[in-house]
Order: structure tokens, then sequence, then C-alpha cells
């Protein structure tokens, strides 16, 4: 038995925090497992439960693994071993008889914090792991410290943490980072991610107003281009069966320009949540194809892989558009029949000679003059659906405001196609940024006109100040009822705490989650390492190794220090004053007491005795005779330390 | 200082010239309750200091030579029966004084060395079913020829430990030698000093010796300078508690003459070397230099 019961308490107390995030993740009878485990341990300490013979705990860890293998079958992958590793955390506390034992777990606690990696990298559970990281420690300095208090453990626990914090650093920094997901499991059904999906139907982009979800996020170096003008495009929809606008035509890839940009041309960094499609965000219109990313002729941007985790893309955007041949007919195919009023009124424009660009005008003065309203609740349409809104209900949102006006057009002969993707963002002023969020979502329409592909944006006639202000003002509140002025002014700092909150977690995105492989590539080039050659990775172990041998120096100078006792106040301000007279050739020897080196700095330094006499005596008094006064060493001591001699 | 030490080391350096330091440990083994061991070659001036010493300071002195045919009794003292009485009536030896000098204590056998060794530590003589307390204080200084080595029962090292300090005096400096040599063409003997002080008085000294403060980082030091002999394998034997006790009584007694009722680090330093000496032997067969165990070791 542990005779120190509350020594095993608080070794349980710490697995716990360990455990404590992954109880959402396994599955529920591990959960109940490890409590009771537990549980009945904590009986055997307090109410000296029998241990469970040997027999029973090998059936119970063979029955364990026979559990997890029948759950989880053959996709023995992350899930399973975290389920496996809980497990046997239960277990192991209920055959805990020694030290050795109580040890044992509390590296195996270690381990738990860090598959919480495998879970989540956010900054809440970061600071989270490295809360209970201290906890292990200082439940590991209290086995050892037989202390009665548990306070100096823990703040001991947490100085032995934050002594480890340079070197991590140096490791983050500079060791190799492997390529792709560390562990190469991740798995696949994770949490479904909203977005867009590849099609346009009515109701498809304004399910989405209501997310407050972040889409992406962009840091532009130079100023944030005007709200107007912040048009993120994803794909574009070539396609219409009279409910749906889709993707049918092949695609093209276009030629990635990476230099020769025109002058309006904006470089920006953009960081895209994962969102599990493959196609990338990017303000009109990339020229551009990052490394990992193709550029296709209709002026979008796609990964070669699913963004399946936040990713970091370098881009430049020029927003004018480029001449391009006439497309061919699939461009302004419809389907064979449904919405004939809207072909009539096609028809019309096209027998009374308009141009395209005519008829695009024509088509944004319906909108503007019809008595046409914006709404996210346009209410359901069945067949004829473009008809429906036009001359019926003539509420929408954006979608159906592209949609008919592709259709009208191309009705009339003229070639348009839908791009769907994000329309504006909010700027956070704590960190310069841009917030694109998936209530930002937008669907508008591009016209080739005069040889180019040019945007032209339905809503923007029907809800000018969508623009300007974004979805958020149209937003149902309340039914129309004004919120009182405090709810208003707390929703303000509310706000104000939520960007907080957004440029934190950018930070950390960006900073640590973000220092991919590439990243460290570019650092060690800055430095001039190139890994590949055989120079460039010996250079690269030297530097890991003397910054290795530099944290371990510094770490034990600094434990030599505290072993000569120099913690407390006295010492450590005589330390000051031996230093202070060794930059002068007078270093104390270690061996000498402090009225022989009264007496030789006075010898020496005829000119210093008086002072360092005066310094020695207080500190002789203070440190042997047990009186004196420390401020009044103090002041001596700066007073000394302050001089120039 | 009190004045009663200062005016006995004037007197004492009056008669011993030049041995200012020895003089000083002396005393401070004097005022530590310790016992001092002399180990140098004749004619250098050891009875002369411990006479000295016992006359300055008011004490009863007896001497003791020792030769092998030396028995116990002869130190302790003898039961002898008195006819007139019908009883044994005991005779106490020289043992029963303040101040005894044990000259050449390793001609003696073992068997009387360790009679006195054990006075020594207890104070007390128990012969013949009875206890007799020795007179207070107690003070042996033994002198020992180190080089002259033929017949003679050197101290085992466990003995030797009974011993606070061993020092050795060394020839005088050319001029004391110069003064010594002209004074002894006019009186052959220097002439003893008067007392200064009583046995009394170097009871309360010693008494006032015990509170002298010895502050934590002090008692730090002691413990490092014993631990370093402990490890690294360099000693035969490290110094043991009982060695670490003596080291601390012996600073707070040399504290206590340079008159200071709190031990300095230089305090241990001055004594260690004396009382380390003996009680080490290192490894590798080569001498102990207590110096170097006193630059090894940082002062906390």
């Amino acid at each position: 038995m542990i005779h120190d019961k509350r020594r095993f308490s608080i070794t349980l107390l710490a697995l716990a925090l360990a455990f404590a995030p992954h109880l959402p993740h396994v599955p529920i009878f591990v959960g109940i497992f490890v409590c009771a485990a537990w549980g009945y341990a904590l009986g055997m300490q307090y109410r000296g439960w029998p241990v469970p013979p040997r027999w029973l705990r090998v059936v119970l860890a063979l029955g364990c693994l026979a559990l997890v293998l029948f759950t989880y079958g053959r996709s023995f992958g992350r899930d399973a071993g975290v389920a496996l590793l809980s497990l046997m955390l239960g277990l192991k506390a209920v055959e805990s008889k020694s030290v050795r034992d109580m040890l044992a777990l509390l590296f195996l606690a270690y381990f738990v914090v860090v598959t919480n990696v495998l879970y989540s990298q956010t900054l809440v559970m970061s600071a989270y792991m490295f809360f209970s990281v201290m906890a292990v420690t200082a439940a590991l300095v209290h086995l050892h410290s037989g202390e009665s208090r548990l306070l100096p453990d823990l703040r001991r626990g947490g100085l032995l943490l934050v002594q480890a914090l340079p070197l991590a650093l140096l490791l983050f920094v500079f060791f190799p980072r492997l390529q792709g997901a560390l562990w190469g499991v991740h798995d696949q059904r994770d949490e479904g991610v909203s977005g867009f999906s590849e099609t346009l139907e009515p109701g498809s982009v304004a399910n989405l107003s209501l997310s407050r979800e972040v889409a992406f996020r962009v840091d532009f170096p130079g100023p944030i281009p005007d709200r107007d003008s912040l048009y993120w495009r994803g794909l574009v929809l070539d396609s219409f069966d009279g409910l749906t606008w889709f993707r049918d035509l092949p695609v093209e890839l276009a030629q990635s320009r990476s230099e020769n940009f025109s002058q309006q041309a904006v470089p920006y960094t953009l960081t895209l949540e994962p969102h599990n499609k493959e196609w990338i965000f990017a303000l009109d219109l990339p020229v551009f194809a990052p490394r990992g990313t193709v550029l296709r002729s209709d002026r979008t941007l796609a990964g070669m892989r699913m963004v399946s985790s936040r990713s970091r893309f370098e881009l430049v955007s020029d927003p004018a558009p480029e001449q391009t041949p006439l497309p061919g007919p699939a461009w302004i195919a419809l389907p064979e029949d449904g919405n004939p009023r809207s072909r009539d009124l096609a028809r019309q424009w096209k027998d009374s000679g308009l141009s395209p660009a005519e008829m695009v005008a024509a088509a944004l003065e319906l909108f503007r003059e019809g008595g046409f309203v914006y709404t996210l609740r346009p209410g359901a349409m069945a067949a004829d659906i473009v008809d429906q809104f036009l001359f019926a209900t003539r509420q929408g949102y954006c979608e159906h405001y592209s949609s008919a006006m592709a259709f009208l057009l191309r009705a009339a002969g003229v070639p348009v196609r839908v791009v769907v993707g994000y329309q504006g963002g909010e700027e956070n002023p704590m960190g310069g940024y841009l917030i694109v969020r998936q209530s930002d979502a937008h669907a508008w329409v591009e016209v080739w006109v005069d040889g180019r592909w040019q945007r032209v944006d339905p809503t923007s006639v029907v809800a000018p100040q969508r623009l300007v202000t974004g979805v958020e003002s149209f937003v149902p509140q309340g039914q129309g009822v004004l919120l009182p002025e405090g709810i208003r002014a707390l929703r303000q700092v509310g706000r104000f705490f939520q960007l907080g909150w957004d440029a934190a977690n950018n930070s950390w995105n960006q900073w640590v989650l973000g220092f991919s492989h590439e990243r460290q590539r570019g650092l060690w080039e800055r430095l001039g390492i190139d890994p590949t050659t055989i120079a460039g990775a010996g250079k690269l172990a030297a530097f890991l190794a003397a910054g290795l041998c530099l944290t371990l120096g510094v770490a034990f100078a600094v434990m030599l220090r505290s072993r000569q006792g120099e913690r407390d106040q006295v010492a450590l301000l005589y330390g000051r004053f031996c230093r202070k007279l060794a930059a002068i050739g007078l270093a104390r020897k270690p061996a000498e007491g402090p009225h022989d080196y009264a007496g030789r700095i006075g010898r020496q330094r005829p000119d210093l005795g008086q002072a360092a006499r005066d310094v020695i005596d207080a500190y002789v008094a203070l440190r042997y005779r047990g009186s004196g006064d420390p401020a009044a060493f103090k002041r001596l001591i700066e007073e000394f330390t302050g001089r120039t001699f | 200082m009190v004045s009663t030490l200062r005016q006995a080391l004037d007197l004492l350096g009056g008669v011993v010239l030049g041995k200012d330091t020895q003089l000083r440990l002396s005393l401070a083994c004097l005022l530590a309750r310790g016992h001092l061991l002399i180990e140098d070659i004749p004619g250098i001036g050891k009875t002369t200091l411990a006479k000295a010493l016992a006359v300055v300071l008011g004490l009863e002195f007896k001497r003791v030579q020792f030769t092998n045919d030396l028995l116990p009794g002869d130190v302790l003292g003898v039961s002898v029966f008195d006819a007139a009485q019908s009883t044994f009536v005991f005779h106490p030896g020289p043992v029963f004084t303040n101040v005894l000098l044990a000259d050449e204590i390793n001609r003696g056998t073992p068997r009387t060395q360790s009679a006195l060794l054990e006075v020594m530590e207890e104070q007390q003589v128990s012969l013949d079913n009875s206890t007799r307390l020795l007179p207070r204080p107690f003070f042996v200084l033994a002198t020992q020829n180190a080089l002259d080595q033929a017949g003679t029962y050197p101290l085992p090292e466990s003995q030797l430990d009974r011993f606070l300090f061993r020092i050795s005096l060394g020839y005088p400096d050319l001029d004391s030698e110069l003064e010594l040599l002209g004074r002894s063409q006019n009186a052959g003997r220097p002439t003893l000093p008067e007392a200064v002080s009583n046995a009394g008085e170097v009871l309360d000294l010693q008494e006032r010796v015990d509170h002298v403060r010895t502050s934590g980082p002090l008692l730090r030091y002691v413990r490092d300078l014993l631990d370093w002999t402990r490890t690294g394998g360099r000693f035969v034997n490290g110094l043991s508690p009982r060695a670490g006790q003596a080291l601390v009584r012996a600073s707070r007694a040399w504290a206590f003459l340079e008159g200071r009722d709190f031990v300095l680090p230089e305090d241990v330093q001055a004594v260690f070397p004396s009382l380390a000496g003996h009680r080490l032997r290192s490894a590798d067969g080569s001498g102990v230099d207590p110096a170097a165990i006193l630059d090894a070791v940082p002062i906390p």
C-alpha cells in the first residue's frame, strides 16, 4: 500500500486533469470505466479495499484490449489508441502500490496530455495542456519533495516548465518539421464543415448567412482595399438545370504569372480555415498560383488536395479582367423549357436590339425599379423559380438575383456565368487583418462584354448597403424590436472581446500552427542554410547543437548559482557587489571570507577600501551576526554598484 | 576581546616568542574545551608554552613524561593500603590538575595512552568502583616527536580524534631567535609572568564561547567542508560528525578571541587546518593539505 494517501490523491488529480479533455472523444464506456477504476483505487487507499487479484487484473487488461479491438475493428488509429491508453490509465491506478507505480502513472499522464494535440491545437487547448503538464510535473515534484503543502511544488512545477520554454522554442523553430500531418492518420470523419457546396440553388447561400464561423482571414501588407471591391471568388458555375447552377464544363489550366503585375495588383496572405473542399478563395482576380495550387481558366484557384487543415497562401490579385476570346455556346446554354415569362422578357430585349451592355443595364434597372426586396427569407418556390421570383414574389437573396440575372442574359444570348464566394469581411482593428465569415457568403455574375468577363453584382442595386455594412444589417434581430441602449453597449463590449480573441487566435494560427515545413525552410534560407546539401544539414545540426549547449549551459550556470545558495536576497546583492568588483579585477575567490576580501580590496584599491568595508560590514552583520537592516544594505549595494571606477 | 585574554596573549607572547598564531590556537583550544597535541622536535618550546599558559591563566599545572614503562596508575593515581586506617587511600595522579602536559605521549604504551585519552574525554577518573571528577577546566597538552619514531607507539587515528587541534611550533623566526639567545645568556630560563586570571574565570569564558552565534550560511559552509572531505574518495575517511561539532566549537572560540560574538567563515578557515590535519589521511598516501580543502570549498 502507498502509505501516503495524500500523494496518491494528488497523483490521481493530475491524471484526471490530463485525461479530462479526452472525455468527449472516448466512447462512454471508456469514460465510465476509467472513473470507476480511479474511484476503486481511491477506495483502496482510504477504505482499505483489497487490491484486485492478479488474475482479475490480467483478465481486465485483456478484456479492455478486446473491447477496443471490437469497437474500432481494423481502423486502429487515433481514437482506438486513445481509448486503449485511457483504459490502461484506469487499470494502472488500481494496481498502484508503490511510489514507482505512481511514477509510471505520472509519466503515462504526460503521454496522455500529448495525445490531446491529435484532437485540437487551438490556443485554448494549448493553454490547457500547458496547465496540465504543469500539474503533472507538480505532482511528480510532490511525490519526491515530501512537502506537506502543495503550493511550493506547484510553483516549482511551473518554474521547471518555464525554464524548459527556451529549449522548446529552439526545437520548435529549428527541429526539422515533418511534411504533412504528423500522424498520417487524420480521421476524415471530422465534424461537418460548413461552407459552400459545388452548386448554387435558392437557399444555399442564405443558409450560411446566419453563421458567424470564420471562413478565412486575410492580411494585407498595404491598406485594405475598399469594401465594395472585396469580392472573394471561390467557384465559377457554368450550367443551369432550371433550379440549380453547377459546374459542368471542362476546366483548363490558365497560365500563372509570377511577375509583371500591373499597378493595381494587390498582394495579400490568406489563411483558409479547413473546409474539406479543394477550392481556394481569392480576391478578384488571382493572377498566379502559389505552390500546391493551380489557376484555372475561369480564374479560380484550386488546391492539389482538399483543404483539410488550416492553410496559408501568399496570393496576388489584379482587379482588371483579361481579354478572352468569345466563349462557346455552352456559356449561353439553358434548359429546353421552363420559365417562359423570363424568356419572353429576354427575347424582347434581344428583339429591340440592345447590346449586351445595355441588357445588363436593363436587368439592373429591372431589379432597382421593379419593387424587389432583399431578404434572407424569400419563402419557398417550386417550379419555374426564375419566373416566380421575377414576376411574383420579388423577394430574394443574392443567389436569386444572380441566378435570375444569369438566366435572363443567357436567354438573350449573352455569355454569362455565376460566381460564388464571399463579399466584404470585417476588419479587426486589433490585428489589422480582415475576417471573412460564412455570413459574408455571396453570389454574383460575370458577363462577357467587350471581350472580357466583367463582374456584375445585381444585389448591389437592390441592397447597396449589403456591400457597405455587410449582411448583418439584413439579419432579422428580435423581430424588429429595438434593443435597449444598455444591451447595445453590452453588445459592443462583447464584440470588442470577440475581435480581441480572434486576433489572439489569428496570431496563434499564424505563428505557431502556421509554422509549417515551408515556412521553416524559408527561415533557414534566410539564415543561409540549405538543408538539402550536406553542408547545410551540418550547419543546421551545428545550429541546433549550439542552441542546445547554450540553453543547457545557462541552465547549468543557474543551477550552480542556486546551489551556492545565492537565492536569498542578501546573497544576491552581495553577488552583485562582488561582480562589480570582479569587473575591475578584484573578483572574490570562492573560498574567500568577507573580511579577507575587504582586506584585499583595501590593499589593492585603497580608494575603494572604505566603501567596500562599509558594504562588507553590513553584509557580515546581516549574514553572520543576524542583525542589521536589509534595506540599508540594499541601498549601500546600489550606491556602490552605481559608482564608476 | 575580553581584556583578560588580551593580557594573557600579550604575556604569553613575551614568553614564547614569534608564535602568535600557535598561542592563539592554544588558547582557542582551551576555550573550546578541547585538548591540544603539539607535534614537533624537542627543544622548541613546547613545555614552556604549556607552563606559561597554565601560569598566565592562573591554572594548576602538572607534567607527565611518557615512557614505555609508565603505567596508567602513574598518570591517574593509585589506591594504597593505609595500615593505620586499614583502608585503601587514593593517591591522585598527576592527571588531577587543570593543565596537564603529557610529554612525548607516543612513548607511552597503548595501555597508558588510552587511560589518559579516556580521561580526556570523560573528564573523570573511574577507579576501584568510584568515580572522581577532575578539576575544571581540564586541558591536556600532549607533545610528540614526529620524526623520531624508534621505540614509540604512534597514536591510532581514533585517538588522534580526541585532540581538538594538532599544531607544530616550528623554529622561531630570526628576530625571535636573536632575542631568545640574548635572554638565555642572562637567565637561562624565561621568568614566568603573573597570573591574570583563575580557574573560575576561565570556566566563565568557556561558557561565553558557547554563546557565540553561528548563522545558517556559516553552518552550511561547515557542512560543505565536511561533505567535501567525505565525497570524491580523496581521503580514507572523511571528517566525522564529531569533528564537525568540534569545528564549530573551535570556530566559536576563535571568533571569541577575535572579539566577536558571531562566527565568520574566516574563523572556520583559521582553525580548520589544525583541526583537520590529524584527522584525515589521503587515500593515495600523499600528505593532506587542509589549505587546499579550504580553497576548494566555496563559501555559501
